[in-house]
């Protein structure tokens, strides 16, 4: 795939347009052999643009990239779930793959517990694909993909970043390296806990009501932190309505970037910028407007007489 | 389409149980289809063998599919199987059909295949079809040769408008007919006219009232004669319609075609129905479709308004409309302009100045934004006289639909020619930036006082908004970034004090360029791009280039990124004079090039092949970029005329302040000297009454030039232009 044609996909997909079956596959194929030379924790230096959920607002994920500027002048980490809820998913994640591939030192795209076979079943990302294509070839082919995305990323061996939390089971970011990620995600261990896990305001661990992961506390992170010589975790998976949540003096923040998710919660998205001194400064938005939704009437009507 | 969407509905925190909707491997590999297939060969595969859900997945994207050569066989298979299908399967194809011919993808040499598939389609009972297939026909009429259309729709409309026929398809061929008209007078046959009659006399009054929606279409085919002679009577059996959304079409029907109808045949036959129907509406409806049209109606009929009971009708009836529930007020706001245009601006010095005031500050948000949105038309209306809309302008620019009123407001203060407004709105404008905190009011803010900068005094800017741009720069969102950029280029290429200009240069090269921020570096550079397309090359290579050049070795990538983005669009400044410099850019990005970031590399080669691809040095040597370049110089002159200009208008000012002061102290002089004779006093001169002793003290005490020459010696040293009047004039232009 050339560089003109991957610029030409680009292009279409930032419309919001239609690609090839075909172009689907050669797509994920050249992403899976750059994400499959990824860490599993991937080392990134600032400066950074961090990003959470997405969930198939594809608009949303425009008006993202207006706030947080144009690739491949910024550089993005986004913390997962692309797909699910939204009603462009593919479009979502054949965009942020397709950039992956044209930018791969200036994206990076970690999993998240919807980058899976079964919960885009449930979630929509399958109905989707199967609304659009006819097949589900092209849901064959994502989550291909998504076997292959890096667990977690470490900006500057000082920000942790992860889709959902900790887990009981390791200690050591060394310990998420040893993993071998290239799988589904299951329903239990490491990996599924990095993916499902959740903050919560007391200490220690307790059980998650999500039936996967676990809540973890102010103790745990801090001992993570300091074991790990970390100065933050930076994880995204619940929605804040103000779009970020600082918890933890300052030791974690959940960020969020799907602005009034699911068309009707009614939030603000967030995303956090860190500057090459790791200088946090969160930048928050709206949902796109309806303008910018909606393909431009050809024979628009005035707004008034004249 | 019969897909669920129950995952929207999902309770937002997900859980990981969730086996019911798990398809095993089966059953996803049922719904699959052989990969490496073409789209058009995919479509045809699951066409042929899928599942009814698939072929509908297919169908709802044909537009899109058809746009891959080869595709004839699936045209094929459409055209063969398309009856057979189910309504759901049929309604989708009509809609990505419509689509497909009117983006050109399905072939043309294929019209007439689809053009009989349409009649067979639209000869179904069900409604819905119709309403999918009728814009097909629409699509088709626009593209078919003319025999085609003759052969084909003529004679299908003849026989589906009778009687016999379905009525919902007797509604589709009154839009069918409608489009025929549009296309061509001649495809309107006496035997088509008649079908229409018989459609305008409809049992249905769905049917009669769509005939009634598409009748003016026939008119402006047939043109006056016919209209006036054959259709109009039909027009006047819909205006008395016992239907009141018949009468409603009808309306808007005579005000569609009133403008080609001659003038006496106007008063006598179509004022008397308006007439009736603003006097006394017959209904809700016809009130609506008055009020929605009312602007339309008045502008069309401007010679009938001399008809004053006419006019004293539409007037009573429109005002009434700006008294009435939110909808009409709406629709007053909306024809306002029309209203105006019609009747001049010199009758807003009446009535309608208080029309228009009670409208935009109207209770209802609808009606003030529309009044918001239109100020920019009426002040073009009135023109000079718009000094009349400064209090409904601030009214509208304090209140929440102000953002409306922004998007022209340029407009608006191009005809207020007051500096003491556009003052005022200079300082609403800066409130508004310094509160807003959202960025896409700050977008919108910004987006409207690019336009409107012009307006302002450069020393109201420089001081004010310029830190606010420099602010936004650096800590906004990346767009408002980008366009406060624009705006900080365009201060200091409207700025035409020299020393003020360098100093805004110097500003944005200590906070930006030089900043530990590299966001800040590289929004240096786009601003670099915007003084460079906004100013000379000369100005830019002095002031923006070396700073820009220094950030080669930016540790950060984004900067290199940025750099090797932009070069190619500066080089123009280096082409024929400056050798090294030229040979520096080249170095630079041969330097970033061998930077081990790909994307590095692959902007700078990027940018290496477009400085030297031919293209690059014709668009550079066009004529196009020379005049513009020649204009750019022209303006940087004329800024310093301007300002010397200025700087003689200060010093004759200040010349003539000295002036009067010498005189003034002259004469108390002269007074002085004559203070010795008492007698010359005048009871006001503060020596009068006093003795000899006392006039002395008081002289002392009065600032008298020595000699005259006093005060010539200050106006020489101001004529002269001594250092310290440049001085004084300094601290001024500063203030």
């Amino acid at each position: 795939m050339s560089t003109a044609d991957l610029d030409h996909q680009i292009e279409q997909l930032r419309r919001c347009e239609y690609i090839k079956e075909s172009e689907v596959k050669q797509l994920c194929l050249r992403a899976r052999e750059i994400l499959a030379e990824e860490s599993n924790v991937q080392p990134i230096n600032a400066p950074v643009t961090i990003c959470g959920d997405i969930h198939g607002q594809f608009h949303d994920l425009c008006e993202l990239f207006l706030v947080g500027g144009e690739l491949p002048i910024t550089n993005y980490l986004f913390m997962g779930d692309f797909v699910d809820r939204g009603l462009n998913s593919i479009e979502t994640f054949l965009l942020l793959l397709a950039l992956k591939v044209r930018y791969p030192d200036r994206i990076t795209l970690i999993r998240g517990n919807h980058e899976s076979r079964q919960i885009t079943q449930v979630y929509g990302f399958y109905d989707e694909c199967l609304r659009k294509y006819g097949s589900v070839n092209v849901w064959r082919y994502c989550t291909e993909v998504f076997d292959y995305l890096a667990l977690a990323a470490l900006i500057d061996d000082r920000i942790f970043c992860v889709h959902g939390g900790l887990s009981p089971t390791i200690q050591s970011i060394d310990e998420i390296r040893a993993i071998d990620r290239k799988q589904e995600v299951p329903h239990e261990g490491t990996m599924c806990d990095l993916m499902w896990s959740d903050p919560e305001e007391t200490n220690g661990w307790s059980i998650s009501p999500r039936g996967a992961g676990w809540l973890f506390g102010r103790d745990i992170v801090s001992k993570w932190n300091n074991e790990n010589n970390i100065e933050l975790i930076c994880r995204a998976h619940q929605l804040v309505m103000e779009g970020y949540k600082i918890m933890f003096n300052d030791t974690l923040v959940t960020v969020w970037s799907a602005p009034n998710y699911c068309y009707r919660c009614g939030n603000v998205a967030a995303i956090l910028e860190l500057d090459e001194h790791l200088n946090r400064s969160y930048k928050t938005f709206e949902a796109a407007p309806a303008d910018a939704r909606d393909p431009p009437n050809k024979n628009p009507v005035m707004d008034y007489f004249l | 389409m019969d897909f669920n969407f129950e995952w929207l509905d999902n309770d937002p925190i997900e859980t990981i149980e969730s086996p019911n909707s798990i398809r095993s491997e089966e059953e996803i590999s049922k719904w699959s289809t052989e990969e490496n297939l073409t789209e058009v060969r995919r479509a045809i595969t699951i066409l042929n063998k899928g599942f009814p859900s698939q072929k509908l997945s297919i169908l709802s994207n044909l537009h899109k599919i058809l746009t891959e050569s080869m595709n004839e066989k699936l045209i094929e298979i459409i055209n063969s199987e398309i009856l057979s299908w189910a309504e759901d399967m049929q309604v989708e194809t009509g809609k990505s059909l419509r689509l497909a011919i009117e983006n050109e993808s399905y072939p043309i040499q294929n019209i007439s295949i689809i053009s009989e598939i349409c009649i067979s389609i639209l000869s179904l009972w069900s409604s819905k079809i119709h309403e999918a297939w009728v814009p097909v026909f629409e699509e088709i009429i626009k593209k078919a040769p003319s025999d085609l259309v003759a052969r084909l729709f003529i004679p299908a409309c003849i026989e589906f408008s009778e009687y016999s026929q379905p009525e919902g398809l007797r509604k589709s061929i009154t839009s069918m007919i409608g489009f025929l008209a549009e296309k061509s007078e001649n495809y309107i046959t006496d035997d088509l006219l008649k079908r229409v009659f018989l459609l305008a006399q409809d049992p249905s009054h769905e049917i009669r009232e769509s005939m009634a929606k598409n009748l003016h279409k026939i008119c402006r085919a047939l043109g006056e004669e016919k209209t006036e002679n054959l259709i109009f009577e039909e027009i006047a059996k819909l205006a008395d319609d016992e239907e009141p959304t018949v009468r409603s079409e009808a309306m808007g029907l005579l005000i569609e075609i009133v403008d080609m109808l001659p003038f006496d045949f106007t008063i006598n036959n179509v004022l008397p129905i308006l007439q009736r129907e603003l006097t006394q509406p017959s209904s809700r409806a016809v009130k609506r479709e008055l009020a929605k049209r009312f602007g339309q109606m008045i502008v069309k009929l401007e010679g009938e308004l001399q008809e004053e009971d006419f006019k004293r009708n539409a007037f009573r009836f429109y005002r009434t409309m700006c008294s009435d529930e939110d909808e009409f007020k709406r629709l007053a706001a909306i024809n306002f302009p029309g209203v105006l245009m019609t009747l001049g601006p010199q009758e807003f010095n009446f009535e309608l100045n208080g029309i228009h005031s009670k409208l935009c500050m109207d209770p209802d948000d609808d009606t003030r934004s529309i009044m918001a949105t239109s100020l920019h038309e009426i002040a073009k209306i009135l023109g000079e006289k718009s000094l009349q809309l400064e209090e409904t302008l601030f009214y509208l620019l304090l209140d929440n639909v102000k953002w409306k009123l922004l998007v022209n407001l340029d407009v608006v203060l191009s005809f207020m020619h007051s500096d003491e407004i556009k003052h005022k709105v200079y300082e609403e404008m800066c409130g508004f930036l310094a509160k807003v905190k959202n960025s896409r009011f700050q977008m919108m803010l910004l987006n409207s006082l690019k336009k409107v900068l012009k307006f302002f005094k450069v020393n109201e800017f420089i001081l004010e908004i310029f830190p606010i741009m420099i602010n936004f720069m650096k800590a906004g969102a990346w767009n408002v970034k980008n366009k406060a950029a624009e705006i900080a280029a365009e201060i200091i290429k409207l700025t035409y004090y020299k020393d003020k200009k360098n100093e805004l240069c110097q500003t944005c090269i200590q906070t930006l360029c030089n900043s530990p921020k590299s966001t800040d570096r590289i929004i240096f550079i786009e601003l670099s791009i915007g003084i460079y397309k906004s100013c000379s090359n000369f100005f830019f290579k002095k002031h923006f280039l070396q700073p820009i050049l220094s950030l080669e070795k930016d540790p950060i990538k984004s900067v290199k990124i940025k750099i090797a983005q932009s070069l190619p669009k500066f080089r123009k400044t280096l082409l024929e004079e400056d050798i090294d410099l030229s040979k520096k850019i080249s170095n630079i990005l041969e330097y970033l090039a061998e930077d081990p970031s790909k994307t590095i590399q692959d902007i700078a080669i990027n940018s290496q092949m477009n400085i030297m691809s031919i293209g690059y040095y014709k668009k550079l040597s066009s004529q196009k970029y020379v005049n513009r370049e020649r204009e750019k110089k022209k303006y940087e002159d004329s800024q310093e005329i301007q300002e010397i200009k200025e700087a003689e208008e200060l010093k004759k000012k200040a010349v003539d302040d000295l002036t009067n002061k010498a005189r003034v102290a002259y004469t108390m002089a002269q007074r002085l000297k004559n203070a010795s004779n008492p007698r010359i006093y005048s009871s006001t001169s503060p020596l009068a009454g006093r003795n000899r002793m006392e006039r002395k003290s008081v002289v002392g005490k009065i600032d008298v030039p020595k000699s005259p020459l006093r005060a010539g010696s200050q106006l020489d040293r101001l004529r002269r232009g001594s250092p310290l009047l440049l001085t004084s004039r300094k601290n001024k232009v500063s203030r």
